[in-house]
């Protein structure tokens, strides 16, 4: 099972804003969601990265052990779209779990049930992002169906695995009253769900798109600032307590 | 022996004979609790410092020196009183009659302090002129006049580089608590019993010992003599917590008014003070506000230590760093932490005062510490980039005990019973293209070190650079311990330390501290020669003057142990080389992977080398990973550093580390939370220093722009902190050029 390869983008030794404690973050190349704000472009094709075993990557995080344990931290699996290649985190967190490792995932909730299935044996927190709330936004703004993705998020909760909402805000996109009651109202009906986490919109990433030779539809969308944030986490909290904005 | 001003006290045996450790143990207060209790600055502090800004000001735009006094050599004695303010001024004493005005100390080399004057438009009276060139030898004569072609050579070409050859080798604590807790009469005759109980076969050990003990009682007698001028009896023991704080900054100042040493640092005094200001606290003598601004005006007079420096050391040592080293916490043999409420109280003047390099805090870090301290610590780190960490765990069981202090950067002794002999270091990477050069100096193509063959083949084969190597360095182990024992057996003749060494017991154990710079680049270029294929590039001389590089190979600062084990061989290696030769005074060798700042200087004078990095360009800092090779985040990068082991490089491993808050963490809380975590599971596996900056690259490039902006904006450098804008413009750049851990996240973070 060790040969299982998988298909990494890089790898972050210290993770401290992915899930609980320190995280070592893998980030898999690989995803389909074509985000518009998405930050790390580089990680959609499929073709890239580099082939790493379960064993190889065992290896580098075994090195971080004490500072994985002593902060209640663990491993997150990011991307690029882990759902993409859940044979493989499946046969990683199985292999954490061995060791007592926490395991988190960092996903768009796109992919199957047995997709699901498969990562969810040996995991501890769904890192779960939210794109936005009608089947329309969810076009806008990615290759991602909203209705699909909110399927398998309700799928995710039966699990019983705890859930942390990720969601970015973009001014005059995913930033209104309607949108995030939205958010609010489906949180609400999800039963796992610990933490939201608010993301502001920036352009920092606008460089990567264009190295990529990408066309960026977000091009002119100002960032969001801390008091369109504040205000966003003001609407979020009517309906769920704990929201952090990031 | 009894004083009336030990009333309260418990214990014995310090009573009987001088133990300041005794003292501590016998009578501190854990605190295991939070910052809470902490205080603002008084009004009087606040007024005080306002001065000492105004004068800090007028300092930077006369070009970074108010004042040198250059008629008065600078003795413990040689000036009157001088104050800052002396209406608000709660700890007084100056180095000479006026703030920030500096004063000479030619004993260690008339020729430095010339230089000095001149770079700073100032000229050298003279009559002391006279007197130092034509009537009385210095150190820096003494040495030149022993050094071997061979040393002059090595030295010229900047192989061994920063000896303290010129003016005062410092890293000398002396165990400043003695003269508050004993009052300096007792120290006198304890002195004299020592004199009294030697042998009296006169060989030179003991003529020499007979003498040095009768300089420290001259020096102690200048001590009272000091404090007398201003209105101080230092010949009892200090009676009440302002006495205590009082006296021992008299001491210190004693010492920093006769020498000259690059670090001179003030040692582990807060668990000692702290006794002082339970017993009056206790007593309702003095509250809490009192307490802390007796803390702050003495970290103010720390603030304030200046010495005369050239530009040369300046390029060295950056952001004229006086390394008045504070060790706080740290726990004892007993399990007892050591933490008390003036470990606190210390942070706290990074608040009260803001953050500033000096004094140069350090924490003695344990897994035995208290949390809420701990988390203190992370908290300040983040707000300030001004706090290093040691892992007190480390020293405690390497032979230091638990009453030992750290001197200059990583540096520890015991308090009071041990010293060091400070030595430099040896640039590495040179040392490497010397056994690819035929033992020639890749810069002067002058001939440096024995003739090598050199070595065959179209790619550089790892074996032959490799025994090339173990000549080289078994040679230069041999001309370092050398140049070393000059250097120590002229700064005792000529320059020595009366006022430390009467501060230290008679009989101690000496180390005889060695360094290394450039590590990383050692090893990265062995790692090249050894997993790709390397070809060097000669010029007309037959000097290498760039590699070629097929293939990659693996990098320190990614945990990997290909690469990683060849630069703990490269230590182990050097160290065991350096001890087959005797050190003066039968020293013990030990070493450090320490740069300070001078990493840019060797860089600069080092040409290409195997590992693709260009002639001229800077090392890394100490033990650090080379500048952005370090590619799979902040602990892959710790993991590399940590296997170096501290057995073999007992004079500490540096590790200077920035990383981006919001990296950190999402929430405040969990920035805190995880800074704490780095530094605790970076000493778990074994390692011995973290210097840890919080900062982002844009705001150091801003600082750069508009270094009006930013006149207190700290940073840890390597082992110390400086004023950013106190660097060099290529130091700056250098330090902007260094890995900024910032994670990528899905959304955030590049």
């Amino acid at each position: 099972m060790d040969e299982i390869r998988g298909r990494v983008h890089s790898f972050e030794s210290f993770g401290g804003v992915d899930g609980k404690g320190i995280r070592y973050v893998i980030f898999l190349q690989g995803c389909t969601g074509g985000c518009l704000f998405c930050h790390n472009a580089d990680t959609w094709d499929r073709g890239g990265g580099t082939e790493f075993t379960v064993a190889e990557v065992m290896k580098k995080i075994e090195g971080c052990r004490p500072y994985l344990t002593l902060s209640n931290g663990g491993v997150t699996v990011s991307g690029g779209e882990p759902l993409n290649q859940p044979r493989f985190v499946a046969e990683l967190f199985r292999r954490c779990r061995e060791m007592g490792i926490n395991t988190a995932i960092d996903t768009s909730a796109c992919g199957t049930k047995a997709d699901i299935d498969l990562v969810s044996e040996n995991l501890d927190l769904f890192l779960i992002s939210i794109k936005h709330t009608t089947d329309g936004g969810y076009r806008e703004l990615t290759a991602l169906e909203r209705r699909e993705a909110w399927d398998n998020i309700r799928y995710m909760d039966t699990k019983g695995i705890p859930m942390w909402i990720r969601f970015v805000v973009i001014p005059g996109i995913t930033d209104s009253e309607e949108v995030l009651g939205g958010l609010g109202e489906f949180v609400r009906s999800l039963s796992n769900v610990r933490r939201i986490e608010l993301i502001p919109y920036h352009t920092l990433g606008a460089h990567k798109w264009r190295g990529l030779g990408m066309e960026n539809r977000l091009e002119g969308v100002m960032p969001a600032g801390d008091e369109q944030m504040a205000r966003s986490a003001g609407i979020m909290r009517r309906y769920f307590s704990n929201v952090v904005v990031v | 022996m009894q004083f009336q001003e030990w009333a309260g006290f418990e214990g014995k045996l310090w009573k009987e004979r001088i133990d300041v450790r005794d003292f501590i143990q016998s009578n501190y207060h854990q605190y295991n609790w939070g910052e809470d209790f902490l205080t603002a600055p008084t009004e009087r502090t606040k007024r005080l410092w306002a001065r000492c800004e105004e004068i800090f000001a007028r300092e930077r735009e006369k070009g970074g020196v108010l004042d040198i006094d250059t008629t008065t050599v600078s003795t413990i004695t040689s000036h009157g009183p001088g104050f800052i303010d002396k209406e608000n001024e709660l700890v007084v004493g100056l180095q000479t009659d006026a703030p920030l005005r500096r004063a000479i100390k030619p004993f260690g080399g008339i020729r430095m302090v010339e230089t000095a004057c001149e770079a700073y438009g100032y000229k050298v009276d003279p009559n002391v002129l006279d007197i130092f060139t034509k009537y009385r030898k210095t150190h820096n004569e003494g040495v030149f006049s022993a050094y071997t072609p061979d040393m002059r050579a090595a030295r010229k070409a900047g192989v061994i580089t920063g000896l303290p050859d010129a003016y005062g080798r410092g890293r000398i604590i002396g165990e400043y608590a003695r003269v508050p807790l004993y009052g300096v009469d007792r120290l006198i005759a304890a002195k004299e019993l020592d004199l009294d109980g030697l042998p009296l076969e006169m060989n030179d050990e003991n003529i020499r010992l007979r003498e040095e003990i009768s300089e420290q009682v001259e020096a102690l007698s200048e001590l009272k003599e000091m404090a007398a001028s201003y209105g101080f009896d230092l010949s009892r023991p200090a009676s009440n917590a302002r006495e205590a704080v009082q006296w021992l900054y008299f001491a210190y100042l004693a010492a920093a008014k006769e020498q000259d040493g690059a670090a001179m640092s003030i040692g582990r005094v807060d668990a000692f003070l702290d006794i002082y200001f339970e017993r009056d606290l206790a007593s309702g003598r003095i509250t809490e506000e009192e307490v802390q601004e007796l803390i702050d005006q003495f970290v103010i007079k720390c603030r304030l230590i200046k010495y005369v420096r050239t530009p040369e050391y300046n390029e060295l040592f950056a952001g004229d760093p006086t390394w008045i080293t504070l060790s706080l916490g740290g726990m004892g043999k007993d399990r007892r932490s050591l933490v008390t409420k003036t470990s606190f109280r210390f942070i706290n003047t990074l608040k009260n005062l803001g953050p500033a390099p000096e004094p140069n805090i350090t924490i003695l870090w344990s897994q035995g510490l208290p949390l809420p301290f701990k988390r203190y610590c992370a908290r300040m780190s983040i707000e300030t980039s001004s706090i290093q960490y040691e892992n007190d765990d480390l020293m405690r069981v390497c032979g230091f005990g638990d009453n030992y202090a750290i001197a200059c950067c990583v540096s520890a002794m015991s308090g009071g019973n041990q010293m060091q002999f400070f030595g430099a270091r040896c640039n590495l990477p040179k040392v490497l293209l010397m056994s690819i050069n035929e033992g020639r100096d890749e810069i002067m193509g002058a001939q440096i070190a024995p003739k090598l063959a050199r070595p065959e083949g179209e790619y550089l084969d790892y074996e032959q650079v490799q025994k090339n190597l173990n000549v080289m360095l078994e040679w230069m182990a041999a001309l370092y311990v050398n140049a070393m024992n000059v250097i120590h057996y002229m700064h005792d003749k000529y320059y020595y330390e009366r006022i430390q060494m009467a501060l230290l017991d008679t009989r101690l154990h000496r180390f005889m501290a060695f360094g290394v710079a450039g590590l990383s680049v050692i090893a990265d270029s062995l790692s090249a020669i050894k997993y790709a294929k390397v070809r060097a590039i000669r010029d007309d001389r037959g000097i290498t003057k760039d590699f070629s590089i097929e293939g990659d190979f693996p990098r320190f600062g990614n945990d990997d142990d290909r690469v990683d084990l060849i630069a703990k061989e490269i230590v182990c290696g050097f160290i065991e080389k350096l001890r087959k030769h005797r050190a003066y005074r039968d020293a013990e060798h030990t070493l450090s992977i320490l740069t300070i700042t001078s990493n840019v200087v060797y860089g600069k004078k080092t040409g290409a080398t195997p590992d693709g990095r260009r002639a001229g360009e800077p090392f890394a800092p100490g033990a650090n990973p080379m500048h952005e090779r370090d590619m799979l985040g902040a602990l892959a990068s710790l993991n590399s550093v940590s296997k170096l082991p501290y057995s073999a490089c007992k004079d500490g491993i540096s590790n200077t580390f920035c990383i981006v808050p919001e990296s950190l963490g999402t929430t405040w809380e969990e920035q805190v939370d995880n800074a704490f975590f780095l530094v605790e599971g970076y000493f778990m596996k074994g390692a011995h220093h973290l210097n840890l900056n919080v900062l982002r690259r844009e705001m150091l490039e801003d600082a750069m722009e508009h270094p009006e902006k930013y006149p207190n904006l700290t940073i840890r450098v390597s082992g110390y902190a400086v004023n950013f804008v106190k660097l060099t413009p290529s130091q700056q750049r250098e330090v902007i050029a260094r890995t900024f851990h910032a994670q990528r996240s899905s959304h955030k973070k590049m």
